[in-house]
């Protein structure tokens, strides 16, 4: 594992009992995670695959079964990581009775920001999620969309090193979803850290460097986005410039073959695809780690151990 | 009327400073506690892993990270001041301030009830205001902090504070001040639209007498003195020669007087040491009394008009210096009303006096408490006994706060409301409890007491010693020891009652006013700490 790890997860465990210690069910099995700095990491998964457990273990919100969750270099239970940490929850769980400043102004003074420090960065906030005309109304007044961007500012008022984001984009109109995008990646290019998770693939697919695939608790896939969407087994010809008679000569080829070409190269499926065959397979063969058929590939993690 | 009923028998007590060794005592109590508190998360930790080894490990972390966010707890005031803000905003824009006018509804048809006698006037709106102010705050104020954090947690609002840098302590404290400024802010809207409203309702006469806050000198017990069986008490009664505790019981059952015959050598002896320099100035001092007047002939002997039947009381003065008498005054004894002697000042020069009473009716008796005679040493306002009156309804509320912040790191909205309500009803039985589990007051445990109601089997006799009755009185043993340790960790708060002060016109002792905050004090810090551990160690979201 390098320095640069943000995050890191060893044998991260979660299992809800009931007020009897009876096991209820296994919410994350001995997850392995590692996100570098400046990356933006996917955590994917259907509803109930641990997703939301993931990131509520590594706020601290939940305490582990077993194993631990290091959070820029600290222990997930320590306080003290929360300085550099900005988090949106599933939600906007914020006080309904506040206006938008005093949103802002509240969670600026829990990280003891001078207020003249605390003013500036509100203004800007508020400008940067397109509040302006809505500063001044509370909170219970505000649509779903007006709450989603009211979350995000309060998730970086102290200027994160790592922001937490869980389902940023749920509830926002595809204006809005696209604005958001545009924010996340505008938060990578000044060198922060995301971790998002989401149901939504196409979000996903678009900005996010590294995802990791959730199901039933247990990790399925890890990778880079352009190499798991990549199809090593279709090809892909794009070529310009070609005179006649080598354009006929390719086309007898691929007649040959029975083909019909058009460009060259590895084609993409999309993440939706992938993500649907890998939770078929998942539930096929319950606690398999999901192996590509590639050939020549191995997994860039090794397969975890079903229990 | 210039009596306030005091059960005691030493009342000079009310008026004297706590005693030095109290911050060890709450120390080892804390300590002692502590260490069950201890063992209790040990036990807890144990279950969960499995592992005594990684319960200790885990046990003793918990607990040094606990004390050191409790050390440092001054760092975060300004996250504090915060959260305090945002209790005291949520209280404001939730409109709860409006329970206020609830609070005048009843305002307006006290007057119906209102007793004929001026005597009587003063207490009963005084005792109104006070209940009107107790029972409209303290159960708004267990609703709103007993579902304040509940709804936190429920509504997930916490996730986005407790992902701050804010320590979980912080969001303890910082609640229980916001709670507190918004009910401090309330207790004194409300104190003063009472104090306005009993000023406008109280006559010209019941305010020259009671509108006022005396301040008595209380006999105290001397050292040099001592009754026959070697009692030492402020008031001693002379009876067959020799000096008793207790004066002729005249069969009343309240035994809180006790009484002197008339026309004997019979005497009541009140010992006084004071600082005589406080009367330097002063040519004459008052000494009010209330005495009983027990008769054994009929007809009213303090009627109107019957001067010469009265019943005449001798009061004399003695300096215990020189053992002469400095001043002596016979006067016929107001029944209830009480009367004033105006002695002068030069008598108490000493600061060392003895105050002999003596019924001088034949056939007629005189009843007297230790607090019955006292010097009058000064008088205040009574708007400023008032509000000492408020600051220990104020401590209550702390009190209760406190306890239901508590409660709801570890319970539900309304099951908080249910304990706190309860905590507060109990502190009320506190001395019956008490008294249950010492064994004073009869009955036995719950088993044996519902026993005797069932078979109508009296109190002082034994129970049958039959199987059953030996079955339940064991398990009354068990249940006596678990409501024994409920006893002493339930607050006392009959100590949180000083409305009898007010109203009677007496000032609230500023020894006792300390006490109360000391009290309230030292309960709710442990309760609050303990609560803090609770929080700490448990999972915010589900």
């Amino acid at each position: 594992m390098t320095t640069d790890a943000v995050i890191e997860t060893r044998n991260l465990t979660k299992v809800y009992r009931d007020f009897w210690g009876r096991k209820k069910v296994d919410a994350l099995k001995s997850l392995n995670l590692t996100v570098q700095r400046g990356e933006i990491f996917g955590l994917l998964g259907p509803n109930g695959s641990g997703k939301t457990t993931s990131i509520k273990l590594l706020l601290g919100l939940l305490f582990p079964s077993n194993g631990e969750a290091l959070v820029l270099g600290k222990p997930a239970s320590d306080v003290a990581k929360n300085e550099r940490i900005g988090y949106l929850p599933e939600e906007s769980y914020l006080y309904r009775f506040l206006n938008a400043e005093e949103t802002l102004d509240f969670y600026g003074r829990l990280f003891d920001i001078s207020g003249k420090e605390r003013r500036k960065r509100i203004d800007s906030l508020i400008q940067q999620v397109g509040l302006n005309r809505a500063r001044k109304r509370v909170l219970k007044e505000y649509s779903k969309g007006m709450t989603r961007r009211i979350g995000v500012a309060q998730a970086l008022i102290n200027d994160p090193e790592l922001i937490l984001l869980d389902e940023p984009t749920s509830g926002l109109d595809p204006l809005g979803t696209r604005e958001m995008k545009d924010l996340i990646r505008s938060l990578r290019d000044e060198g922060k850290t995301v971790v998002l998770c989401s149901h939504l693939l196409a979000d996903v697919q678009d900005v996010c460097d590294r995802i990791a695939i959730l199901h039933q608790g247990e990790l399925k896939e890890l990778g880079r986005v352009s190499d798991l969407l990549s199809i090593q087994d279709m090809t892909e010809i794009k070529v310009g410039g070609l005179s006649d008679e080598a354009k006929e000569e390719i086309r007898q080829v691929v007649a040959r073959h029975n083909g019909n070409l058009v460009s060259m190269g590895h084609p993409s499926t999309t993440l939706e695809d992938l993500f649907l065959k890998i939770i078929r397979e998942s539930e096929a063969h319950p606690g398999r780690r999901y192996l590509p058929e590639r050939e020549g590939e191995q997994p860039t993690e090794p397969p975890v151990s079903s229990n | 009327m210039f009596a306030m009923v005091i059960e005691t028998t030493n009342p000079s007590l009310l008026y004297s400073m706590p005693h030095w060794s109290l911050p060890f005592w709450w120390i080892g109590t804390v300590l002692i506690l502590s260490v069950f508190g201890f063992a209790g998360a040990l036990l807890l930790t144990w279950l969960k892993t499995h592992s005594a080894a990684r319960a200790f490990q885990l046990t003793v972390k918990a607990l040094f990270e606990g004390l050191i966010e409790i050390v440092t707890l001054p760092a975060g005031c300004s996250r504090i001041f915060a959260l305090a803000k945002l209790s005291f905003r949520e209280a404001i824009r939730r409109r709860i301030l409006y329970v206020f006018f609830l609070f005048l509804i009843p305002f307006l048809f006290a007057g119906w009830y209102l007793p004929n006698s001026p005597e009587g006037q003063l207490r009963f709106l005084v005792a109104f205001v006070n209940g009107a102010i107790s029972w409209l705050l303290i159960p708004l104020s267990v609703f709103l902090v007993s579902m304040s954090l509940p709804t936190d947690i429920q509504q997930h609002t916490i996730y986005t504070v407790v992902t701050k840098p804010v320590r979980r302590l912080e969001i303890l404290v910082g609640r229980i001040l916001g709670f507190m400024g918004i009910f401090t802010l309330v207790l004194l809207i409300m104190g003063g639209v009472g104090l306005i409203y009993l000023r406008g309702q109280s006559d010209a006469t019941v305010r020259q007498s009671q509108w006022t806050a005396r301040v008595p000198i209380y006999a105290t017990a001397p050292e040099d003195v001592t009754t026959a069986n070697e009692l030492k008490l402020p008031l001693m009664f002379y009876k067959k020669g020799q000096l008793q505790a207790q004066g002729t019981n005249v069969g009343k059952e309240w035994a809180y007087r006790s009484h002197i015959e008339g026309a004997t050598s019979d005497s009541a002896h009140w010992f006084f040491q004071f600082d005589p320099s406080q009367f330097q100035n002063r040519e004459e001092v008052p000494v009010e009394l209330t005495f009983d007047i027990f008769k054994t002939t009929k007809g009213d002997p303090t009627r109107p008009g019957a001067e010469e039947s009265g019943v005449w009381c001798l009061l004399r003065f003695v300096d215990r210096k020189t053992g002469e008498t400095v001043f002596d005054r016979t006067f016929r004894v107001n029944n209830n009303r009480g009367n004033v002697v105006y002695v002068p000042a030069k008598a108490f020069a000493s600061g060392n006096v003895e105050v002999i009473a003596q019924c001088l009716t034949r056939n007629q008796f005189l009843g007297m408490a230790p607090a019955d005679l006292y010097l009058l040493a000064d008088e205040r306002t009574f708007e400023g006994n008032f509000l000492k009156g408020l600051v220990t309804i104020w401590l209550k509320i702390l009190l209760l706060t406190c306890v239901a912040v508590t409660a709801s790191t570890f319970l539900k909205g309304f099951v908080t409301i249910l304990f706190t309500f309860m905590v507060y009803i109990l502190g009320f039985f506190h001395d019956f409890m008490i008294g249950i589990v010492t064994g004073q007051v009869r009955g036995g445990g719950p088993l044996e007491s519902s026993i005797r109601l069932f078979t109508q089997n009296n109190q002082v006799t034994d129970l049958d010693p039959n199987f059953f009755n030996r079955i339940a009185l064991g398990v009354d043993m068990l249940l006596l020891e678990l409501m024994r340790a409920l006893a002493y960790i339930i607050p006392n708060l009959t100590l949180l009652d000083t409305a009898e002060f007010v109203a009677s016109g007496f000032d609230i002792p500023w020894a006792l006013l300390l006490r109360n905050a000391l009290f309230v004090i030292g309960y709710v810090v442990p309760v609050v700490i303990f609560g803090y551990f609770v929080f700490k160690n448990r999972e915010l979201a589900a």
